[in-house]
This record gives structure tokens, sequence and C-alpha cells, in this order.
């Protein structure tokens, strides 16, 4: 009964009722009429004194019906996957209201037209939707839903439904919470507070008044005060400085601007040297390099095959691209929306270098569901602070994150093609370079038209083989599963592209295909008994239901599922035989080929852009699995060509890869399990349900790839401006005010400073999305600009030091451990050495000869990332990195002490000494060269005895004593930490 | 005076010499004990990430060394004797898999298979001096992988899942238990030649912090400088060395004075750590100690350069070694695998027999798991090259293969297992390599449900959602 083969999908109810109402249900139905009877009879019998109406007790019985046999069934058949904990497809089937309200199909009933409820199509595993999914209902539960709809689905009325814990903590959390800004004043402890103290009273201490100017030292000292602490004064002028040049442009100042601005007598001194750092490229420089934590930067691809590039050709165009855009302030709005969807919303092509970083995450051997993850999870986790890569096999355990919301956002990248080209004006390149390209990329294009033509027409030649396989799906396995093709072997992925369109065709009610479903749902071993009826009803058919070629074909008595394949391989093939011929035919004549409807679609299906069988027009990067292993390696190895030129080329080709919409869109479907070979449900493209409200609607134009983009930098989004905000006070403070930044879900603690976190996102909103002028408020800070020793009052100090030794109240200013790319660009710039050109192709840092160029423009080689690289916690260049691992390990103790980098400079240092006679002198100016601070008598008197004592060992080692001096202090705590 | 203990401890090894030629003498010390007393009372250390940690129940198995034979080893060739195959030899098998090629008929194993041990294990000759520890060995017949392609293999038998950046087990141990020697790696990823396919992918740590990840040797130099990374300073000796040390200890120690910052202990403390692992790398790598007789008993090749090595690093408290065969993937023998399979076993049949004596009789076997494998099988199918005809070798194989461990609380003696009468299949006791895992991480005490980190949302375990112990296979 379940199941039922021999329905169309768009026959009209009482067809249906006829053609199912066999003998078995007729019984069942009669004993259902008669148990509703009996029941209310009983019911009568004992409730009768209680009740009035006869309309209470009809509803009584329903009820009773439905909780005695619907609601148990649908508790332990469908609730697991559709209810409080679990959505499956976005359906819950635990209340009525959610039955009507429906998933991503549809509503689950229409009450009193069982027959028109997707509830009991999906039961009867009667079109698209079979459920459930592993094991069928029994026959007798199906007619007892069926039953219970007809009869209007009743509900107990008065039951209200429970909200899941999820929607509830949804409803609750913090993060979800519309943004509006906050009004930060003191609170009435710390009014109390800042008029009890004054500056006589506590004479070295923070001098309160200064704290209420800004509300983010409001916020600060409210909490401080409840915590029964104080801050520490003001910080001297040279840590000062140093401390805000390294956290805006992660450089050191040099000693002559230091004591320019220790004597500055301008009240505004400070304020003007933000600004000047604000302004340099040099913040661009390093603030990028905290976005290229975030999005997970790579030169390279990760493995690769032999046959491909391993170098990216665009990576170091979009590493200065968020250079440039740092340093021109650009909105983060816009830096949100042009890194996800340029191709649409700029007409400014440099523009496009921003969709780098969709784009060059790691290539996952070109399987794509992987590399599809890797740009939800950097978009997700990285703009919205949303693990949403959680939902890629099971709606994600703690947020409300359905699998179908993974899958409406896999749709949006699936419906992308990636596009490398150069945006470079050819003006701008030398007319050599050009040539050599443009012989490289036609060599490609012969090859790529030839091959893709050849291996379409293989495909188009084997329809039947094609059609055959679809009855073996599981014989052809996924992209993971690496098999050397060659011509004669039909393509796993031709194969799946036939499933693909023949689900699309019965899904529509393709009139061609409707044949084939209904037939081929006949179970094999009943095939011989039952064909011949269902083929006569499909020959009766409309010949919108059924194409009258196929519906005369099926005059033809069938045998065996395998005449059904060649009946439409037959079919197919003659269509296929007859389109070529009225081409050639019409490519010798003048006139164009005039096609009916009736030929178009025959054309589309097996001609078309979107025809199974045709490779679709896109670089062998999308279409690897279309061809024979021979195929593909020759593609692949003219396209390395081609990249190779301009990699190798000595010149800034400036190319781009982006991501632009497809001529046919994909409407995701549901990996169950996150298993692409176990398709379920459609879902349509569309932003999380989470952010959109009860209003959702699927993205309207292509892909949706803009729509995501502007969803996400959206000022109503409550997520955006607050994880942005978290993210730069963490570089400013050393620590988030949320500590877990790529992560604002359920599980993540509250800010430690609320009301401030709020603050800041409406500040970074209002100001235009200007990142600059938020970092500049924070600078400018009293919380910024404290001391790192604490308070004055050694009871108030030592309470900081037992109650908040990790500072998270920000009693005082932490010091910040330097990166390693910082220690190198400081080793540089202390020794006047630094490159200070702004952008280009990336270098090699760690090898001799050693360049001078800031370590942003470094080679980030993500399968041979130096060992020195990750011993120091450099972020991992696969994965998003939203806060850097923090060791201490030998290893890094090993570079200061050992690396040729650390002694050459050390030996550049002591070269330049101006002073080689006088060793006090020369000190003196290595500790103002190297920290930017004099030496105490103390130091002086030890670095001279160091000097003496090296001198005499001096045959011990071919490293000179002043430059085995400049080595200590390299290496000590007082140069790696920020004070 | 807690804290002034603390501080005089990481002076050692020559505090006194230190001292000495400081020529600051007590006034040091001194001056030691004020800074110490200034330092912050709560969170004061940062522990480092290598420091031992206790598993979650007291383990077999302390440490961990893994042959890894990369490119698959043929299992019908090696541990999974299949008579079958000569009686169908020539023919087409009733079912051929597919697999990453075309394969024809069974191919019978050109090696001889004998009995060896009280266990009567069957095993071929070309690990005939390994076979004669057949009686400490376990051996697992029915592993399974997921697909016969060898990055994606590599990947889930060394970080447990086929494509995504996951850490490898080494760095899930030393996550999990630190290391017993701070000076020295924890975790070791030793090749002749160069690197295998997926390169340091295969002992990555991924999400772990870097301090995870295995550190790569490349066993063909014999040179310290060129198998550690900045082991050695390239121009003084350790003398001037020392005093840099000294002066830099010295300032760091009146810079914590001054600064509030809990991390600078550990940071001063590691240039003592990073001085100490020079010379004890130094020490380790150098063979020379070594009696001229486990010389001899290990051989003259690099494998057994390499393996002697490993096991100077494993008595220092390493935690866990994986030793590669060669750059690339020396064992993927398409063509002429009787002599390839051969050669490649007789490079490290000795060394891998030489260190299980060694070990035993050190007494360090039954607390160090010894695991050999590769990343998947071999057909018992012969490949056929590109015109069609055989070649004489054996294409991939996931479905079905062998991997034996031995040491630190399994069973030997043992097979567990079976693949099906042709050895294509794993049929009886399927083992997957999340259960392999599971296994592992149970000899060192985990439970490998409960070994997790939080990343990016979700607590991440080395075998996922999977994995069963194979306590049939452990004492």
């Amino acid at each position: 009964m379940s199941g039922d083969p021999f329905q169309l999908p768009i026959r009209s109810a009482t067809r249906l009722r006829e053609m199912h109402a066999t003998n078995r249900v007729d019984r069942l139905r009669s004993m259902l009429e008669l148990a509703r009877v009996v029941s209310a009879a009983w019911l009568v019998l004992v409730y009768a004194p209680f009740h009035a109406s006869l309309f209470a007790l009809q509803s009584q019985t329903d009820e009773t019906f439905f909780e005695s046999k619907i609601r148990p069934l649908l508790h332990r058949h469908c609730v697991d996957c559709h209810g409080p904990s679990e959505q499956s497809g976005g359906l819950r089937l635990d209340h009525r209201k959610f039955l009507l309200l429906g998933g991503e199909s549809g509503a689950a009933i229409v009450p009193h037209e069982a027959d028109a409820s997707l509830l009991i199509r999906a039961i009867k595993r009667d079109g698209a939707l079979a459920m459930p999914p592993e094991t069928p209902l029994a026959p007798d539960d199906v007619v007892l839903l069926e039953h219970w709809i007809q009869s209007g689905a009743v509900w107990p009325e008065s039951e209200v439904v429970a909200e899941s814990q999820i929607e509830q903590a949804t409803r609750e959390h913090w993060a979800f919470q519309p943004l509006s800004r906050p009004v930060i004043e003191p609170n009435n402890e710390t009014l109390e507070m800042l008029r009890q103290s004054s500056p006589a009273s506590t004479p070295a201490g923070p001098v309160w008044s200064d704290w209420t100017n800004s509300p983010i030292d409001v916020a600060i000292m409210n909490r401080l005060v409840q915590a029964g602490l104080e801050p520490s004064p003001r910080t001297d002028r040279r840590t000062l400085l140093r401390r805000a040049s390294f956290i805006l442009t992660g450089l050191p100042p040099t000693m002559e601007q230091v004591e320019q601005f220790v004597n500055d007598p301008d009240p505004q001194a400070f304020e003007k040297r933000v600004d000047a750092y604000l302004a340099s490229p040099h913040f661009g420089e390093h603030w990028a390099r905290h976005w290229l934590d975030l999005a997970r930067y790579s030169d390279t691809k990760g493995y690769v095959y032999g046959r491909e590039e391993r170098f990216w050709t665009h990576a170091w165009v979009y590493r200065d691209w968020v250079i440039a855009a740092f340093n021109r302030d650009l909105p983060y709005d816009q830096f949100i929306k042009l890194q996800l969807a340029a191709d649409q919303i700029s007409s400014d092509p440099n523009d496009l270098a921003a969709m780098g970083f969709l784009t060059l995450g790691r290539r996952f051997l070109g399987v794509k569901p992987d590399i599809i993850d890797d740009r939800i999870d950097v978009v997700t986790r990285g703009l919205l602070g949303l693990t949403v890569g959680c939902a890629r096999c099971h709606d994600h355990k703690y947020d409300a994150v359905p699998t179908a919301d993974y899958y409406s956002l896999y749709g949006v990248m699936a419906s992308c093609q990636e596009i490398e080209k150069s945006i470079t004006p050819t003006t701008e390149l030398p007319p050599e370079y050009l040539a050599e390209l443009q012989r490289r990329a036609q060599a490609y294009q012969e090859q790529h038209t030839k091959l893709c033509d050849e291996a379409s027409e293989r495909a188009r030649q084997r329809l039947q083989d094609y059609l055959a396989a679809q009855r073996e799906l599981d014989k052809y396995p996924g992209e993971l599963f690496g098999q050397l093709f060659k011509t004669t072997d039909l393509l796993p992925w031709v194969v799946h592209r036939w499933a693909d369109h023949l689900r699309r065709a019965e899904q529509t009610g393709d009139p061609f295909f409707a044949p084939w479903h209904q037939l081929l749902k006949i179970p094999v071993d009943r095939f011989a008994s039952e064909a011949a009826a269902v083929s006569a009803r499909l020959r009766q058919a409309s010949p919108a239901e059924v194409h009258p070629e196929v519906a005369t074909a099926l005059d033809h008595p069938l045998h065996s599922p395998d005449d059904v394949v060649k009946l439409y391989a037959d079919l197919l093939a003659k269509k296929r035989d007859q389109l070529r011929e009225h081409f050639e035919h019409s490519r010798s004549g003048t006139e164009s080929p005039k096609l009916s409807p009736d030929e178009l679609y025959f054309f589309e299906l097996l001609y078309g852009e979107n025809a199974p069988s045709t490779v679709p027009n896109e670089p062998i990067v999308e279409i690897e699995y279309f061809l024979d292993f021979a195929s593909c390696e020759s593609l692949w190895k003219l396209q390395s060509e081609m990249e190779r030129w301009t990699l190798q080329a000595d010149i800034l080709d400036r190319r781009v890869r982006v991501l632009q919409d497809r001529s046919s869109l994909v409407d995701p479907q549901i990996f169950r399990r996150g298993n692409p070979q176990r398709k379920g449900d459609y879902v349509p493209r569309q932003f999380l349900s989470l952010l959109s409200g009860p209003t959702r609607v699927p993205f309207q134009q292509g892909s949706g790839r803009q729509e995501m983009a502007a969803a996400i930098a959206s000022p109503t989004n409550p997520l955006t401006a607050r994880v942005m905000a978290n993210r730069i006070w963490a570089h400013v403070f050393g620590q988030p005010l949320v500590d877990t930044p790529s992560d604002f879900g359920l599980r993540a603690n509250p800010p430690s400073h609320p009301e401030l976190l709020d603050y800041l996102a409406s500040e970074l909103i209002d100001n235009g999305w200007s990142i600059k002028s938020v970092l500049r408020q924070m600078v400018l800070s009293e919380t910024f600009r404290q001391a790192n020793a604490g308070t004055n009052s050694p009871s108030l100090l030592a309470r900081a030091k037992s109650v908040d030794p990790d500072n998270r109240w920000l009693w005082h200013f932490r010091p910040q451990r330097l990166s390693i790319e910082q220690v190198r660009d400081t080793v540089l710039a202390t020794n006047n050495a630094l490159d200070t050109r702004v952008g280009g192709k990336a270098v090699e840092m760690w090898t001799a000869p050693f360049s001078r160029r800031r370590s942003i423009y470094g080679l980030v080689d993500r399968q041979f990332l130096p060992s020195l690289l990750r011993s120091f916690d450099f972020a991992n260049p696969d994965l998003h990195i939203p806060e850097r691992s923090e060791t201490t390990v030998a290893q890094q103790s090993l570079f200061f002490l050992n690396h040729p980098f650390i002694i050459e400079q050390a030996t550049a240092i002591s070269l330049a000494n101006d002073h080689p006679a006088d060793g006090t002198l020369a000190v003196r100016n290595l500790f103002r060269k190297v920290l930017q601070r004099e030496p105490s008598e103390l130091e002086v008197m030890e670095a001279v005895e160091f000097l003496d004592a090296a001198m005499n060992g001096e045959q011990e080692s071919s490293l000179g004593p002043f430059a085995q001096l400049a080595q200590v202090l390299y290496s000590s705590n007082e140069f790696q930490f920020i004070e | 005076m807690a804290e002034f203990e603390s501080f005089s401890q990481s002076m050692t090894p020559d505090r006194r010499s230190w001292l000495q030629r400081s020529g600051l003498g007590l006034g040091a010390l001194a001056l030691g004990h004020l800074l110490a007393q200034d330092r912050l009372i709560a969170n004061d250390e940062t522990p480092s990430p290598l420091r031992s940690k206790p598993p979650h129940f007291p383990g077999r198995a302390k440490r961990v060394i893994q042959f890894f034979l990369n490119g698959g080893p043929s299992h019908v060739d090696t541990f999974d004797p299949k008579p079958a195959l000569e009686k169908y030899a020539g023919q087409v098998l009733p079912e051929t898999l597919a697999t990453e090629r075309k394969t024809g008929a069974a191919f019978p194993s050109p090696f001889k298979f004998k009995r060896y041990g009280e266990s009567g294990i069957e095993v071929s000759d070309i690990f005939e001096k390994t076979a004669a520890h057949i009686d400490d060995i376990a051996v697992i017949r029915s592993m399974f992988a997921a697909v016969p392609n060898h990055e994606p293999s590599l990947m889930l038998m060394n970080c447990g899942d086929s494509l995504q950046t996951r850490p490898s087990v080494g760095a899930w141990v030393l996550y999990g238990m630190g290391s017993e020697n701070e000076n020295l790696p924890g975790f070791w990823a030793m090749c002749p030649g160069g690197l295998p396919i997926k390169d340091s992918e295969n002992w990555q740590a991924a999400f772990l912090p870097g301090a995870y990840q295995g550190t790569f040797v490349d066993t063909n130099h014999e040179t310290l400088g060129k198998l550690i990374e900045n082991i050695e300073h390239p121009h003084i000796s350790q003398a001037a060395q020392r005093r840099q040390l000294d002066l830099m200890a010295l300032w760091n120690r009146r810079h914590q004075a001054r600064v509030l910052d809990s991390r600078l202990e550990a940071k001063i403390q590691t240039y003592e750590l990073a001085f100490r692992m020079q010379g004890e790398a130094r020490e380790a790598f150098d063979l020379s100690s070594e009696t001229a007789g486990t010389l001899a008993a290990y051989g003259t090749h690099v494998h057994g350069r390499q393996t002697l090595i490993a096991r100077r690093l494993l008595e220092r408290g390493v935690r866990y070694i994986q030793l590669w065969h060669g750059a690339g993937q020396p064992w993927d023998n398409h063509d002429n695998i009787e002599g390839q399979h051969r050669k490649l076993a007789g490079e490290i049949d000795q060394p891998i027999a030489a260190l299980l004596s060694d070990l035993k009789q050190r007494g360090m076997l039954d607390e160090t798991l010894v695991i050999w494998g590769g990343e998947f099988g071999r057909t018992p199918t012969v490949e056929l090259s590109g015109d069609g005809n055989p070649a004489q070798g054996r294409d991939h194989n996931h479905y079905g293969f062998s991997v034996w461990m031995a040491g630190g609380g399994v069973k030997g003696g043992t097979v567990y297992g079976s693949t099906d009468e042709f050895g294509f299949r794993a049929l009886e006791n399927p083992v997957s390599v999340h259960d392999l895992h599971a296994t592992i991480l149970h000899t060192l005490g985990f439970d490998h449900t409960r070994l997790t980190y939080r990343y990016a949302g979700r607590d991440f375990r080395l075998t996922d959602v999977h994995g069963n112990v194979l306590t049939a296979i452990l004492k």
C-alpha cells in the first residue's frame, strides 16, 4: 500500500481515492468508523452527565482518537527529527500549528484533505519526499493518519505549545537581541566614589575625573568600582607612545619620536600622534594581518595533484586590497559586501580583488562540498560569529541553525563558479608578457573546447548506459572516491547529473519522464505482472501528463525495468540524431534552425548548456569530474602553464579569483548526515532563519550572494557589528570582551562589559562603519593609557591581583606579546633596515638572504608552513583563526638564540655602532635603538662587563661581542612584550 | 620560600657556575628572591603546553612508535595469507571491487608464508625477522578505510578525517598527556629523504596549538644542525651562549620585577629549557655511545639508524614517534610488487625486529605501543596497465587490509578479524580507522569520547562520532 507506485503526482483527489480503495483499506476504514461510534457511545455513557452539548462530545471523541492513535504515532516515528530538539527540514510535528505552518517544503497538512497533504505524500513515499527516511510506516498507520487529516486533524484546542529550549534560549540570548545604543553613565556606586575621591586624596593615583569623559572609561570604571577595584595611574609617556605605535602600526617608534613626544608640551600631543599612526600606511599593514588570520589567508592552495599549479595567482592582490581597505578606512559594511559580492555591487574592477576572501581557501583535492564548507565557515564564523558549519551533518546542537539553513547557504555557494582573471589594464602590462599569456590562454581555450565537446558527445552517445546506471547509483561514488577514468568509462558525475535531472523532472511533473518514474517504482519482482496495467493507464493519460511519443512507445510490452531504460534510450537517441541532422542540415544552409517547442525541449535535454551530458562551459577547476583522467590532466597542465606565467613574471599583473553566478542555479538539497551521496529535501537559497525573523523569503537575485552579503552587513543584524567591535577591542587591549570572538551563539559567555560592547558596536555603525573611528576612541581612552603596574594603593593592588588575576575588569594594562611577524619587523625597524614599501607579490621570508620587507608580505605557504611559524603560534592558514594560541615553547627561544636572521641583524646593528671605541656610549646607543630608552647605569655596567668577558672569550666565537650583546637585547622579554 | 625554590630550580643544571660566572654571587640570589616575591599571586604560571599530564585512567602504554609504510603495503603479501589466490590464479574473481585503477585476475602472492611462534600465525617471508616476534604481536586483518586514494586515506589514518583539517593522532596524544621530557619535542615524524605525500599535514596540529605539531626530521641527514632547526648557534661556543643567557636572565628578572605579567616567568624558563635542549638533542641523535652489538642488530641502513634514534628518543620520554618509510610513497607498488615489496621489507624488517628485542630487553616494550601499517592495503587482483594488460603489481585497496600492534598492553600472538577468501574486503569483525584510533588512545589511558578540544563551537574528538575500542586484542 505505502509507496503506491501507480500514482501520478498531478492526479485529482477523487481518482486517487478510487485507486487505493482496496478491500483491505475499506475494511480498516469501516473498523475506524466503528471505533469512533463505539468510543463515542462509551463516552456518552460515561461522561454524558457532565457534558451539555453534543458538539463538545464530538470533539472529545476526536481528541480521544487523536490521543490514543495519532499522537503516539507521531511521537514514535516523527518527533525525534521534527520536534522541539530537532527540526529537520524546518518542520515540527508536535503541534497542529506547526503542521499547518509546515517546513521548507510547505504546509504538512491540509485539514480535511488527506490527499493534498504533504505529510501523507511523504509517508506514502509518493513523490520527492519519503518519510520516515529509513523504515516506511506500516500501511495501517498510514490509513490512521489519512483518516485523522480527513476528519479535520483535530488537536486538543487547549494545548499550549511548549517553546523548545533552544527557542527560549535564542529569544533571551544577549547576542541575538537587537542592537540599541546604550546610555553609559556612572552608576550610583561610581557617583558615590567620585564624590568621595578627589585628586588630593590619591595624589599619584588615577584622576577619576578623567574617567568620566569617554563612555568607554565610564563602562570600565563602573565595573571596577563594583568589583572594589581601582585602575592604574596613567603610564609614562614613552610607554604610551610605544604602546600606541605597536598596536596601531605593529612597529615601534624611533627613539627620536619618543623623545619628541615625551617633551611635547602640547595637551593634544597624544591625540595628534594617534591620528598620525592611523593615517600611516603601516596601520593598514598591521590591521590587515589581523584580518588575514580570520580569512585563513595563504599564498598557496594546499595539497594539489602534480598537474595543478600550487600557488594562487590572486592571493597577494587580495592581501593588498585588505591593506588598502584598512588604510582608507573603507566602511566595514562595504568591506563585507565587497568580499562577498564585489562582482555584483561594484563597477570598479579593483574591488574584485576583495573576493579572495571566499576563494583562497584550501583546494581539498577539488572536492566541492568541502570547498564550500570552508567558505560557509569563513563567512559565518568570520563575519557573524556563528558556527554554522556545525549544521553540516545535523541540526546545530546548541544554536537554532537547522541543517536546512546550512544547505540554503550551500546553495548560494554552489550556484557560483570560480573565475580567475586579470584586473590590470593591458596598457600597464608589457606587450611581451601579454603576448605570451595570450598564447598560453589560447592553447588552453582550444583544448578546453575540444575536450569538453568530445566528452559531451561521448556522454550523449551512451544514453542507454547512463540511464541504466540510474538503477544502481550506489555503484557511482562521490567526488572523494578517485578513479582514473578512461574515455570508455561512464563518469560518475554524469550519472549523478542525470539523477539530479530526473529528480527535478519528477518534482515538476515533466510529462516525458513521468512514465519513467511510474514504471521504475514497480518493485522488480512484480514488474512483469504489474507493468502492463501501469502502461495501460499511462497510455490513456493526457499529453500534459504523459508525452505522446512515450505513450505511443508504451504500446510495446515491457518485461523488465531494462526495457524501460531501453525505451527511453531509444527515444532519446532518435531525438539526438534528428536534432543533429537538423543542425547539420541548417548549417549548410543560410537559415538558422527553427525548433518547435517540443524540439526545443529535447534540444535542452540533450544539447543544452545545462543538459546532463553537456560539460558545463566553465574553467577546469569546476569541471574536473566531468572529464576522463587524461583530458583532466591535459587541461590542468595548460591551465597551470597560464598561471605559472603570471606567477613567475617579474611584473605586477593584478589577478583576481571571483565567484560569479552560474547560468543554471543550484537548488540545494540537504545532504543527510553531511553525505553528498544521500540527498534529502530541497531547500531554498535563503538567509539563516535565526537572523531573518518570521518574514524570511528566499533570495530573489541569482545565487543570492548579494542578498546574503546585505543581510550580514546590515545595521539591524544583531551580530555583525558586535562581532567586529569585539575583535577590534581584543587587538587593542589584548583580550576580547566576549571570550569566544567567532562564536556568539548560545554557548558563548556574555561579554565582560555588555553595555560597552553594545556601545562600541553602535559607534561602529553610527560612524558610518568606520573602524578607525572606533579604534581612535579606544586608544584615546584612559583605560588604554593605564600603566601596567596597577594602582598605587598596596591594599587595592593586592586585592586586584587576587580577585582578578586575568585582568577581566582591566585594572591595569596587560602587556602584549609581539607576534612572530612583529618580532621580525621590529628587529628590522630598530636596525633601520625595514623596507617600507607597501604591497606586492609575496616574498620568501625565513631563508637567507633575508628579505627586509614587512612580514605581511612574507610567503604564506599553507602546505609547507615553516615550523618556525607554527612554533610561534602563527595563525594556521587552513582554518579561520579567531585568536592565535599563545604558547611558550623552547623552539621559540631557540629562534632568538640561534636563528641566522637574528644573528644577521645583531651583527648589522653592531656594525652600525657609531661609538666602537667607547663601550658605554655604544651600549647607550644600542638600548636607544632597540628599546627606545636610556639604559640605567647598572645596565651599562653589566653590559660593559659582558662585552669584556665576550672579548676575552673571543677565540670561542666568530660573532663579535657587541653583536652578542645585541642578540641578548633582542631575546629579552622587554623587547618582546608591549607594555 | 616556595617561590624562591622554583626560581632556583629553573637555574639548574649549572646554577653554581652561572652564579660564579656572573660574578654576582649571592647578590643575584637575593635579587631573585626579591623579584620572586613581587610576582603575581594567583595564576602565576603559564604552564608549558608540553607539561606531562595524567590521562583519564592508567594506561598500559606510555608512548607510541609507529612504522608508517606509506604508499600502502599489500596485506596479502605480508600478514594476511590467501591460498585461494593460488587456486584462482589468472582467473577473474567472482567480484572485483572498484578501486582507483582497473584490476584484472587473481594475483597470488609471490612470497612464501610460514607459521611462526607458539601462536603459529602465518607471515610472509619478507617479514621473517619481525615474524620471530609474532607472539608479541596482534595482527588486525580486517581494517577498512573510506576510499582507494592515498591523500584521503593518509589523512584518515593520521588525522581521523579524509579531507578536513584535523589534528593528527600524535598531536592529540601530546595534547592529552604532554611529554615526559620537556627538553625535547614530544612528537616526532622521521622520514629519510624528504616528505611523504601530504607533507606535514600527516602530523599537523590543526586547531590545537602549534606546540603539538610533529617535529619533522629527514634522517638522511646526519649532522645535528640539519636534523633539527636552530638547534645550535652557528658562530659561538656554548660558553659564550651561556654568558648571553646569564645576562638575559638577569635583565629579564629585573624586568619581571617591574612588569605585572604571569607569562614572563615561563618565557624566562624556556630559555634555560632551550639551552638544555641543545645538549639533549645532540646526545639523543648521537649513536656513538651505542654498543657495536646494538648497532649491528639495527643494521647500517638508514632505517636502522632512524629506528635506533627513535628508541633513544623514547627512552628520553618522547611521547609519539612516527617512522615513515621514505619520501613520496615507497610502498605504492602498482608494478613489480615482488621486487619492490621484497626490497622495502628488507629495509625495515631487521630494524623492526631489533627494536622489539631491544625494547623488551630494556623492559620498555610493555609500556611502548608499537604500530605497523600503511594508509590501506592492496588488491588481491593484478593491476591492469594502460593497454589493459596485467602489470606485475596491485592497486590500492581500502576495503580490507592489515595493521599490527605490539607492546603497550596489546595481547601478542593474536589475530583479529579477517578479510574474505581473497583478501578483498574486511569480512569478520571489520575494524574502522576510528576503531584503531580509539584503541590507540585506550592503551594510553584515554576514553576517546572524552579527549576533546573545543574549536569553532564544537568539542572535537579524534574519533569524531565513531570508534570502538578493540578490547579483544588487549591484555
